[in-house]
């Protein structure tokens, strides 16, 4: 009965921690490719599109004008984007750890 | 955080062997906070957080830059105890984030952290931090929404909707709406990736408002056809307005951000009016809560004692008076402008005679484990 329990217990915790990972690399993987191809778009889709629509409206002409580096957008590729991926894993992992192993005794 | 009783008992008794008789009643009243600390007790971050952007927004500079320093204390502090709780406490936890009732205060750290992202962002105009309170709130957001959720619908067991629904529920709307705000608070500083933020913002905010719709069903159904009694009628029935009153502060930072957005720019007409019917929901709301809350102290004189959960009452009225503001700012708006104005007095009211309340209630703690030894 105990091994069965350890069984069943083993199956889930691997299952949990199986979840965990495939949905930690699929969050890292996709926050760092987005970052890793600059502004989320071709350069030479951005360009064509921006030209298209420059005209459309006047938020259009500003953000055109304003496509350049700032430090912000460093910190937010460098720091943020994954610093979020890191943190969806630890607290997604913690509430793992905390429940799975005693869901079926709580 | 929250001493109510005795708290010299079993939690003190292994330091007790070992340390002077003040230092056993120190740790004691702390154990028992941090082993009895409500989920819910982060509305005290939202609240002071939010009651300082409306105090800043009215020119109260100097008591917006105070409340800011309690908050980033009391944040600190109420993250050492939420870690502690859930390490040395944790079937408590466990149990509260499984409970229909309780389980929907640990959106309150999500509200928090991105309400205190955009007091930080509006006071001080650090920029790094802002952005680590918005890692922060987005993580917690994330996991919390399908964590929680998960966890009560996979609950084989579960309260009838009169036992388990009330106001605390929008707590899930406020996490959702305070991830809007602080995102469209920073993407100003953003170039290559306002767009994306704003985007995102806007699918929160969406999301935020159908949620609302969903649970102030549930809500409005459990007032009208269930059995009420003042005992029922808790503080957080102040988020029913809460809730609307954070997704107009969102909408006028989506309305804000669509002058350099040309995503949004197409859409300001409808961010203008749904912002608009978040607004008047809000506003229809504060009336029918005042007389909810004449007939439960006042008709039915239900005791009125200090409760953590009073901090989510107070958050409503902070958020009312900075979401006015915000919206007469952004659509040139006439006849609202004057409303902030005097709302500001009653929030910080509010504001204080809670802290007082709470401060009261952390003394009585103390000296309750004091008599006891």
């Amino acid at each position: 009965m105990m091994g069965f329990e350890y069984g069943r217990f083993g199956r889930r915790l691997a299952r949990s921690l199986l979840n965990t990972l495939i949905w930690g690399f699929f969050c890292t993987s996709a926050a760092i490719s987005w970052a890793a191809d600059d502004p989320g778009v071709p350069g030479v889709t951005r360009n064509t599109v921006m030209h298209a629509s420059a005209s459309a409206n006047p938020a259009n002409g500003a953000n055109a004008r304003e496509r350049t580096e700032t430090d912000a957008d460093r910190f937010f590729r460098t720091y943020m984007l994954p610093g979020t991926a890191v943190l969806v894993l630890m607290v997604g992992g913690t509430l793992t750890a905390v429940f799975y192993p005693k869901a079926e005794t709580a | 955080m929250a001493p109510k009783k005795n708290a010299g008992s079993a939690d003190g008794k292994r330091p007790g062997q070992t340390l002077p008789p003040g230092k056993v009643q120190a740790s004691g009243t702390l154990v028992h906070g941090v082993e009895t600390l409500n989920p819910a007790y982060f509305a005290l971050v939202m609240s002071t957080g939010i009651v300082s952007i409306a105090a800043h927004y009215q020119g109260f500079h100097t008591i917006a830059a105070a409340l800011f320093g309690i908050n980033a204390a009391a944040y600190i502090v109420l993250w050492i105890m939420y870690l502690a709780r859930i390490v040395f406490f944790t079937q408590r936890f466990r149990n509260d984030f499984r409970d229909h009732t309780l389980g929907m205060g640990f959106f309150t750290a999500v509200a928090a952290s991105g309400v205190l992202g955009s007091q930080t962002l509006l006071l001080t105009g650090r920029f790094a931090v802002a952005g680590a309170l918005w890692c922060v709130t987005v993580a917690l957001w994330f996991c919390m929404i399908y964590g929680l959720f998960t966890g009560l619908i996979t609950k084989e067991e579960k309260p009838s909707i009169a036992q388990g629904i009330n106001g605390g529920w929008l707590l899930a709307i406020v996490a959702t709406q305070a991830v809007t705000v602080l995102s469209t608070a920073i993407a100003p500083f953003l170039h290559i990736y306002r767009e994306a933020i704003l985007f995102m913002a806007f699918i929160t905010w969406l999301f935020g408002g159908m949620l609302y719709i969903w649970v102030i069903s549930l809500i409005f159904y459990r007032y009208l056809f269930f059995h009420f009694s003042p005992h029922d009628l808790t503080p957080p029935y102040w988020i029913n307005m809460g809730a609307v009153a954070i997704t107009t502060l969102g909408g006028t930072g989506l309305i804000a951000g669509a002058a350099t957005s040309p995503f949004l720019f197409e859409l300001t007409p409808f961010l203008k009016g749904f912002t608009f019917f978040f607004w008047a929901t809000a506003t229809w709301w504060i009336p029918m809560l005042v007389l909810l809350g004449v007939w439960r102290h006042g008709y039915r004189r239900f005791p009125l004692r200090y409760s953590p959960l009073f901090w989510g009452a107070v958050f409503p009225l902070g958020m009312y008076t900075a979401c006015t503001h915000r919206l007469a700012e952004v659509t040139q708006a006439p006849l609202i402008s004057a409303i902030p104005k005097g709302f500001v007095y009653v929030a910080l009211a509010a504001w204080l005679i809670t802290f007082l309340g709470m401060v009261h209630g952390i003394l009585m703690g103390f000296r309750a484990s004091k008599t006891s030894l």
